[in-house]
């Protein structure tokens, strides 16, 4: 964000500003009421440690001086239960970019109890406020309410002064306890055009008063949310919650011409292009020049350029974890360091291949834990990520180099999560950030049945997609020898011995993990061998639970399980049962399962192969999922039964 | 001092390579006591790093607070020519807070300063230095503090000015102290040399208990200008006793209030537990630490009038509240939490971290821990059960045991039955009584979550492949054996397997082992099981019609040094019994003898995994 910013303004409006604190919230502060003492449970919610009685805040702009945004807040919580006295222990975060900060000032508190019939009131000390500094660009105000009980009321206030004018602070209506009441109420002035996103499941509360927008400014209200509950396979909890989000649009100085500060991508783009930590760092190639000529002289073909320069960063580069959009130094800086944020790599990725001479542009992201883009109209700080989108003869790569096990093509995790904003001049286009591939298995076996029960046999595990990457990731963080070392495991009946490992390295192939397979008889009944086919390789459980879900499932990607085996069982045995084949398809070939068991001679092949086709799948089919995993659980639970003839 | 040149990065001992991600080619460490309340910290050290996997050793962290001063950090990397790559600026050395909950408020901060590199191998070398006035503590020095890291050369050395006296205790070391005198000072140092690293083992002892180290500790001291020694633990107890004489005193208002509350009840553990209910009622944890006040507690009358404190504040209070009733305690410093290292006995020194409360009863000892809100009075538990409370008296400080919990208080035991369908699904009712430590998981999912999260987390725990939960209730009764009755109705799908004309009955319903350590074959280090516990399952199914038994599992009973097994399976009709006996010892083993406890939990796996098989009997 931009530095601090003093300009001389028109002192007529510094008028109407202050009059917004003269308003009144829904509650007047430090009048609480009786009953909210003597309440025991939370009608709507009775599972509730606390409840969130009243949240609101007013921010305006202070014009005279430094040009400042002060927002005064104050929340009272009802304490239900022992579980809920955490929310008495408050922590406010105050940031500071170089000379531009954030400051608290005014803390005020009141612990209310009901004792006797009466109502008493204990101050929050100034000696329990304290002050901690979490790194250079966070600082919090930590506090702790006293005397909190069962049945307190607690009610604080406080005041925001923030040098950061452009950047309102998104408002969090709904909170992971239930909020009875929550408001925010904003005066812009008109040298400001904020633009306003309203995220989640609730609709604005509006109450029948006398609040008049025109002379007030704007005001939000939301009235009794549900707490907010996480669960598997999400996003992230924010994409869920109630809250409201500003960017500054434009920007009108008197005296000046105004600017937009976002507005129409065209704009935007041109913007970032010409920005001195994003588009110009593009423009500076010459320390690479010579790195980028000796894979041109070696290969023509576009696509094996791409996939050398690609490679070349992968494995040079060092991603340090950081997200953003923006680079902190210059690209040559990382380059030399040979380590940056994911800005930083992915922008140097671009470059270098623009060198090339091929058509590459950075993509901008929001990764799944920052939240699902909007794609309305352009927000930058909606965005956190960077990669590389390149155009192959119309063909379109999307590359990201911060992880060295990641193939061509193929992105990580992180960055699977809707539409990405092409960034290049003249262009005026969104990419899909879909997956490239599945997260895809193939299991193999062959084995042979003795007649004392004893099995002994070769297995092949194959995987490509999402499923190599996360095994080679695995097998890198433990040393290839280590992981193959805990394969030799024997564990109830089953030994698994000698273990190899193919295309480890060949990140464009599918892994191969070879390995034994062998297993004791039980030493008991031999007339008779019962054998479940799965060797231990079935699903187990079922991942779905809960009867119900409110949130949509969201796997990433799709998922391939494969699985086949054959064995061959001796001749004086014969089949005495087999399960029975089956096929469920989830609707719109969505998903399936299959199974069958096939008999040829002395040789029995079993496969079963489960589909999981779409990477998302809305809570309505969350049943059939359940129901489909269910059916899967069942049938790897059943077995073969061998008769001695 | 010697202090070589950053020698080239080439050139390591292969032996020293062997499984390590980087090597300390050298560590001195060099801490100068001043007088009884300051000493120096001196560090510097030369590090090569040969992988990513050995970044760690680039980064460096250094703890201080207001009685722990950074005086200054310094560094460099060179490549692997010995060129420098860079030198540390103090601006890029990042300074955060060491707390991390919303309710902690420490002083205590953490520099970081970072000098990793992307071009392998590489060096690093880092020198810094700390003053401390808080002379409690002297530095324990562990030179091979990381795994997968060799050492080729390492030293220590203490410098005590002349009558101040060292105490130490030396642990896996090959060379013992070296002592000699100058002028003024009494030295000691030690050294070793091409150490590799340290693997370890799956229930190996604690790692401090088998790396090289060297603890010190004072003689006399002195902290903020409360003087004391160490010598013993009498006299430790002596000093911490100091710290906490006259902040005891509570109003009169609340003495009256305690006193009307016992009013008429003779039996003291009744009185104790009116106390204890008042402390969970009205306060609540908060840790305030800032300088001193790490080891001096709030005074009572301010936890009286605010309702909190952190656990010296509230174990005061507590102590003082049971005082006015006339009861006597304890206040008793200890290690809180599971799998804790043990106290050294035999090394009087700063050990702890936490304080409760002891009170002398006629036959034995009730402790109470005064930070929750919600425990059993006289219930230790596995946080701060089986090991060693110093007891800090105006007399001093007394070493002594903590309530042990054994394989017979701790118990898990079930009686479920189940009745089965043709078609494979099943109804469950099955109730579980948890005792001991067996019931904190239940005591915390009773207390912290809601009902809606209590189904989630046992939707979440209950191990059975497919199941709905019916409905679900929890009974805790509190007591020095705080125990829970859990009731489940569970509807269970497909939970024999129908293949064909037989059926298929794995008859342990939700207590099955689905995992064994591995065998590594060769032991170095013994073998250590924290937990002792009893699971008895008694689960009875009811069969439907139509199918005769076809196969049956032989009754098993292993009996071994960690513990017994026993499982038996009888058929009755179209009722089945089954019932499983597990208990698991604590202990501490001979390294050889892993094997075996592996061949043991095994047979547990393998015991757990067997069937029963009935097969359609013909019309």
């Amino acid at each position: 964000m931009k530095a601090k910013h003093t300009f001389i303004l028109v002192p007529i409006l510094c008028l109407s500003v202050l009059q917004v604190f003269s308003q009144s919230g829904p509650y007047k502060y430090g009048k609480v009421q009786e009953e909210e003492l003597w309440m025991r449970t939370y009608d709507k919610d009775t599972s509730a440690a606390a409840v969130i009685l009243s949240d609101f805040a007013v921010s305006h702009f202070r014009l005279n001086g430094d040009v400042k945004l002060i927002t005064e807040r104050r929340t009272r919580i009802k304490i239900l239960k022992k579980t809920g006295y955490t929310w008495a222990n408050v922590e406010v975060p105050m940031y500071q970019n170089g000379s531009s900060k954030e400051t608290i000032t005014g803390i005020k508190g009141y612990t209310y109890n009901l004792q006797d019939g009466k109502i008493i009131k204990d101050k929050l000390e100034p000696s329990a406020v304290f002050e901690e500094r979490q790194s250079e660009y966070r600082q919090t105000k930590k506090f702790t309410m006293p005397n909190v009980k069962e049945g307190s009321v607690i009610e604080y206030s406080y005041t925001v002064n923030s040098d950061f004018i452009y950047n309102l602070r998104d408002w969090e209506f709904q909170s992971t306890i239930p909020t009875v009441w929550s408001e925010y109420r904003v005066k812009i002035p008109q040298y400001f055009d904020y633009k306003t996103l309203q995220h989640g499941y609730h609709g604005i509360y509006e109450p029948k008063d006398n609040y008049d927008t025109n002379r007030d400014g704007y005001r939000w209200v939301m009235v009794d949310l549900p707490a907010l509950r996480p669960e598997r396979y999400i996003t992230t909890l924010t994409d869920y919650q109630a809250r409201i989000e500003f960017e500054l649009q434009m920007l009108h100085v008197p005296g000046e011409e105004s600017k937009v500060m976002t507005g129409e991508w065209g704009e935007v783009i041109k913007d970032l292009l010409r920005q001195e930590r994003f588009g110009s760092q593009l423009n500076r190639k010459g320390f690479f020049k010579g790195d980028i000529a000796a894979i041109t002289e070696k290969t023509t073909a576009p696509e094996q350029q791409m996939k050398a320069i690609y490679e070349m960063v992968q494995q040079q580069m060092k991603w340090n974890g950081k997200y953003g959009i923006y680079t902190t130094g210059t690209l040559r800086k990382a380059f030399d360091n040979k380590t940056g944020s994911a800005a930083e790599v992915n922008l140097l990725l671009t470059a270098m291949l623009q060198e090339a001479g091929l058509d590459a542009a950075p993509v901008l992201v929001s990764t799944r834990e920052h939240g699902k883009v909007y794609k309305g109209t352009p927000m930058l700080n909606k965005f956190n990520y960077v990669i590389a989108h390149v155009n192959l003869g119309g063909q379109s790569v999307l590359l990201d180099a911060t992880d060295p096990l990641l193939p061509a093509g193929m992105l990580p995790m992180r960055s699977l999560n809707g539409e990405g904003r092409l960034i290049k001049a003249g262009s005026d286009q969104w990419v899909a950030l879909k997956p490239s591939d599945k997260y895809q298995r193939v299991y193999t076996g062959d084995l042979t049945i003795r007649e004392n029960g004893q099995i002994e046999g070769d297995a092949t595990e194959v995987s490509s997609g999402y499923r190599a990457f996360y095994l080679r990731k695995e097998v890198k963080e433990e040393g290839e020898a280590s992981y193959t070392e805990k394969l030799n495991k024997e564990i109830g009946t089953f030994k698994f011995s000698s273990p190899a490992f193919k295309n480890l390295k060949e990140l464009n192939s599918p892994l191969e993990l070879k390995y034994k397979v062998s297993a004791s008889g039980s030493g008991q009944a031999q007339d008779m061998i019962y054998l479940n086919p799965m060797l231990g390789q079935g699903e187990s459980e079922n991942p779905f639970k809960l009867e119900q879900r409110a949130y949509p499932v969201d796997f990433a990607f799709p998922i391939s399980e494969t699985f086949v085996c054959r064995f061959t069982i001796p001749d004086n045995y014969e089949l005495d049962d087999v399960p029975h084949n089956v096929k469920v398809s989830l609707p719109n070939q969505s998903g399936s399962f299959m199974y069958v068991v096939e008999k040829q001679g002395n040789v029995v092949e079993v496969l079963s192969k489960i589909d999981i086709s779409k990477p998302v799948y809305y809570a309505a089919e969350y049943p059939q999922l359940k129901e489909l995993y269910a059916r899967i659980v069942a049938k790897h639970a059943e077995q073969i039964v061998l008769k001695r003839k | 001092m010697l202090w070589l040149v950053a020698s080239p990065v080439l050139g390591a001992d292969p032996d020293l390579l062997k499984g390590a991600n980087a090597i300390i080619n050298q560590e001195e460490k060099v801490f100068t006591v001043h007088s009884l309340s300051k000493g120096t910290t001196h560090v510097k050290r030369i590090v090569t790093i040969y992988n990513e996997h050995g970044n760690d050793h680039a980064k460096l962290f250094v703890h201080h607070d207001k009685l722990n001063k950074v005086d200054f950090i310094k560094g460099t990397s060179y490549d692997a020519n010995g060129k420098k790559i860079k030198s540390l600026k103090n601006s890029e050395i990042r300074n955060v807070s060491a707390s991390t909950s919303d309710n902690e408020v420490l002083d205590n901060r953490i520099m970081i300063a970072e000098l990793t590199h992307r071009v392998y191998p590489y060096q690093v070398e880092f020198e810094y230095q700390t003053t401390s006035s808080n002379m409690l503590f002297y530095p324990t020095w562990v030179p091979l503090s990381n795994s997968k890291t060799s050492v080729a050369k390492a030293s220590f050395q203490v410098m005590m000015p002349k009558g101040m006296k060292l105490r130490y205790r030396e642990s896996n070391l090959a060379e013992k102290a070296n002592q000699w005198s100058t002028a003024t000072h009494d030295m000691y140092s030690w050294q070793v040399s091409n150490l590799t690293p340290v693997e370890g083992e799956p229930y190996a002892p604690h790692m401090l208990e088998l790396l090289p180290m060297v603890r010190t500790a004072p003689s006399d001291f002195e902290v903020q200008g409360y003087k004391g020694n160490m010598d013993t633990w009498e006299a430790y107890g002596k000093w911490i006793n100091q710290l906490n004489q006259g902040r005891d005193a509570l109003p009169e208002a609340t003495k009256a209030k305690l006193q009307a509350m016992v009013a008429g009840i003779e039996d003291p553990v009744e009185k104790i537990n009116k106390v204890y209910q008042y402390l969970q009622s009205n306060t609540r944890y908060v840790s305030i630490q800032l300088g001193l006040g790490g080891w001096q507690p709030f005074e009572a009358s301010f936890v009286d009038s605010k309702g909190y404190g952190d656990c010296k504040a509230l174990t005061n209070y507590t102590k003082a509240m049971l005082q006015a009733v006339g009861i006597h305690s304890i206040y008793a410093l200890v290690n809180g939490g599971a799998n804790e290292r043990a106290v050294l006995t035999d090394f009087p020194s700063s050990q702890f971290n936490h304080v409760i409360l002891s009170v002398p009863m006629k036959q034995d000892t009730l402790w109470l821990e005064c930070t929750n809100q919600f425990e059993s009075a006289g219930f230790s538990g596995s946080f701060t059960g089986d090991r060693h409370a110093l007891l800090i008296t105006p007399e001093g400080g007394k070493l002594v045991k903590t309530q042990n919990y054994t394989a017979t208080d701790n118990v898990k035991s079930r009686l479920a039955t189940v009745k089965l369908d043709e078609s494979g699904n099943a109804v469950a009712q099955v109730q579980t009584r948890y005792t001991g430590i067996e019931h904190e998981d239940h005591r915390d999912v009773i207390h912290h979550l809601s009902p809606e999260e209590q189904r989630k987390w046992l939707y979440r725990s209950i191990s059975i492949p497919a199941f709905d939960l019916k409905s679900f209730s929890f009974d805790l009764k509190k007591g020095r054996m705080p125990e829970v009755n859990e009731k489940l109705e569970l509807s269970l799908r497909q939970f024999v397997t129908v293949s064909g004309k037989r059926m298929f009955l794995t008859p342990n319903l939700m207590n099955r082992w689905t995992n064994v350590p591995q065998n590594t074959g060769k032991r170095k280090y013994e073998v250590v099981r924290s937990s002792a516990y009893t699971h008895v399952d008694t689960i009875v199914y009811e069969m439907p019609a139509g199918f005769v038994p076809e196969f049956k599992p032989n009754d098993l009973s292993f009996s071994t040094a960690f513990g017994k097994f026993e499982s038996k399976v009888t058929i009755e009709g179209s009722q089945v019994t089954y019932i499983r006996t597990l208990r698991m010892d604590k202990g501490r083993y001979k390294p050889e003898v892993y094997a075996a406890m592996v061949a043991f939990m095994n047979d547990v796996y393998k015991a757990d995994q067997q069937q029963v098989v009935f097969v359609k009997s013909i019309q």
